[in-house]
This record gives structure tokens, sequence and C-alpha cells, in this order.
């Protein structure tokens, strides 16, 4: 037994292996959620307590399999416990039909394996490539939990004008991040 | 509607700015057309990608800072509370030494008597004062006469 590795040491390593899958899929987790809840407030609050269930659960977790799947069920779960903790009943448009289509939807969105880490770095160069005054209305935006009062405190800029701005700005990300996505497909 | 139009609703219901009526009319329109469904999966991952960028944590997506992940952000969190904490006793603990040392520093303290007494029993005895008759204490002008009996008499400053 010289030559086994200690536990401790095992452990230690898929821990480390796991948090690195764990923060990476953290983005994705988070849009499946918002996906699931569109408009709801608590989406971030679920994302952080799934990845607390994640990693209580961690040793249930076989190395080698598909962890975005296995992340995404429970994220699903705990949105359906936030649900019914909550009494909402507007599970939106979210009978089992169309729930099943996002599931499926936000796993095949990329591989398997694929963490959506790769999405936020794209969404990070087209925010980049925004003029000051628009990444300006839209991180004043999202950093106010999209409070449009916040984002009048900017100067120059009437409600309706942000509103106006803010579909803007969203629809010229959404083409920019396709764009690059498709174009990073195509490459590789 | 037109692309536009589709577009912007879907961009307020991912915000949560729609009414019943209008979230119904979203609801079919994604059960039953695969491009506004797609459409408003984009949004609602876009939507989360702002709000997480916008929120600072972009920083553990960075490549090479993977350890930064929640969990040990919950870590730094706990840390940062009780080291609050710890400064909030250690900051009351101080302005209690500072008033102590205050008080000792500007409140006079009384000055014990110049003089006590202890009689035994059947002692009689008058104690006057030129200034102040009702005082039951001897001072330097105090007139302190035994009739009968025994009387301790401690000396401190006279």
């Amino acid at each position: 037994m010289a030559d086994s590795e200690p536990t401790n040491s095992i452990e230690q390593r898929d821990d480390s292996l796991f948090v690195g899958n764990l923060t990476s899929h953290q983005g994705a987790i988070l849009g499946y959620l918002n996906t699931l809840l569109p408009g709801d407030p608590e989406v971030a609050d679920i994302a952080q307590r799934t990845s607390i269930i994640l990693w209580e659960k961690r040793h249930e977790f076989k190395t080698g399999t598909n962890f975005k799947a296995w992340a995404f069920s429970v994220a699903y779960w705990e949105a359906r416990a936030w649900m019914t903790k909550s009494k909402r009943q507007s599970w939106l448009i979210f009978d089992e039909e169309l729930t099943e289509k996002i599931s499926i939807r936000s796993l095949a969105s990329s591989e398997p394996d694929s963490s959506g880490s790769d999405y936020l770095e794209v969404l990070s160069h087209c925010l980049s490539q925004l003029g000051e005054s628009d990444r300006l209305v839209v991180m004043t935006h999202y950093q106010h939990d999209n409070s449009l009062a916040e984002c009048s405190r900017i100067p120059g800029r009437s409600r309706d004008a942000l509103k106006m701005a803010l579909f803007r700005i969203r629809r010229a990300l959404r083409r920019c991040i396709l764009s690059k996505l498709s174009l990073q497909n195509t490459v590789s | 509607m037109t692309q536009r139009e589709i577009e912007s609703l879907l961009q307020r219901f991912v915000d949560g700015r729609l009414d019943d009526d209008s979230c119904e009319e979203v609801v079919r329109l994604l059960k039953n057309d695969p491009d506004i469904f797609e459409t408003y999966c984009e949004y609602a991952e876009l939507d989360a990608g702002l709000a997480h960028l916008s929120s600072g944590k972009a920083a553990a997506y960075r490549p090479g800072i993977a350890e930064k992940c929640d969990i040990s952000e919950q870590a730094r969190e706990h840390q940062s509370r009780r080291i609050r904490n710890i400064s909030l006793l250690s900051s009351v603990a101080a302005i209690l030494i500072l008033f102590l040392t205050l008080s000792i520093i500007w409140l006079k303290p009384t000055p014990p008597p110049p003089a006590t007494f202890t009689t035994g029993p059947d002692t009689i005895f008058t104690l006057s004062h030129p200034d102040d008759v009702s005082l039951i204490l001897i001072t330097r002008s105090s007139a302190f006469t035994v009739r009968h009996g025994l009387v301790q008499v401690s000396l401190s400053g006279i």
C-alpha cells in the first residue's frame, strides 16, 4: 500500500475538481433558472441555494458523468420547491411540456460538458463593444435589480428613453452573441 | 406581429413586466413557435448573463480564477462578518476604557474623611463643629468631647 495516495489527498483533489466544475457552471445554472422563472427576483437566491446543495451532495456525483445535467436537475427541483413554498401559481408557462422543453434546450444549447463560461466571455466581449453611455445604462439597470428608477438618475435619460435604450442594447447584445458564437462554432 | 414587437414582448416577459393576459399570449407563442421559443431562451440567458456580470461575479469565469466560486465567497463573507463583529466589540471596549480613563482624570475622587472614630458600649460623647452642626465627621475644626466610655480615633491628615 506504499504507493497508494492518502485518502485526504484524494478527497482534496476531488473537492478541488468539483469546485472548478461548480464555479464554471454557475452562469449556465443561472441562465437555466432565469429561463424557468422569468422576472422572478428570487432567481439569484435559488441559484445560490442550488450551488450549496450541489456542494453538499458532491460525493453523490460520479466523476465522468454529465455535471451540467446533474446540476440542472438539482436546480429544477430547487426552483419547484421555491414555487411550492412561495405558493406562486404562475409557474407561467411552465406546465410540464414547456418545462421539459426548456430543460432539453438548456442542456443541448452547447456541448454536454460545456459550462457556459464561453458564453459569458462572449457577452463580456460584446459589452465592451458598446458605447460608454449604453454600457452605463445596462450595467446600472442590472446592478440595481432591474430598476428603471435607478437608471433614471443617469443624466439626460427619461424613463421612456431608458426603456427604449435597454431594448435596443439587449437586442444588439443578443445579435452580437449569436454572431460570435456562430463564428466560434464554425472555426471549431 | 413583427420581429421587433416579438422581441419587445419577450424582453418585458423576461423582466417580469407583463400583465397576466400578455403572459398567456407569450406562453401560447412559446408553445407554438419554435423560433420564438428559441429567442425567448436567448433573452433569458442574456438577462442572467448581464445580471451575473454586473454583480461582480464575473471574475469567477475568467480562466485561471476558478477558485473564486460562491462557496469560497460565502466563506469570505462569513469571515468578514466575524471580523466586523470583532471590530464592533473592540470599538465598544475601547470606548468603555476611554470613558473610564476620562472619569478617573476628570472626576475628583471623594476625599477620605480626615478622621474616623468608633466607640465602645455606653460611651457618651459630643461632636461639634463651628460651621455645620449636623456633620458627623471629625474635621480640622471639630470639637470632640468624650464624657464617658471608650473611643478609638483613626487620624488621616490631622
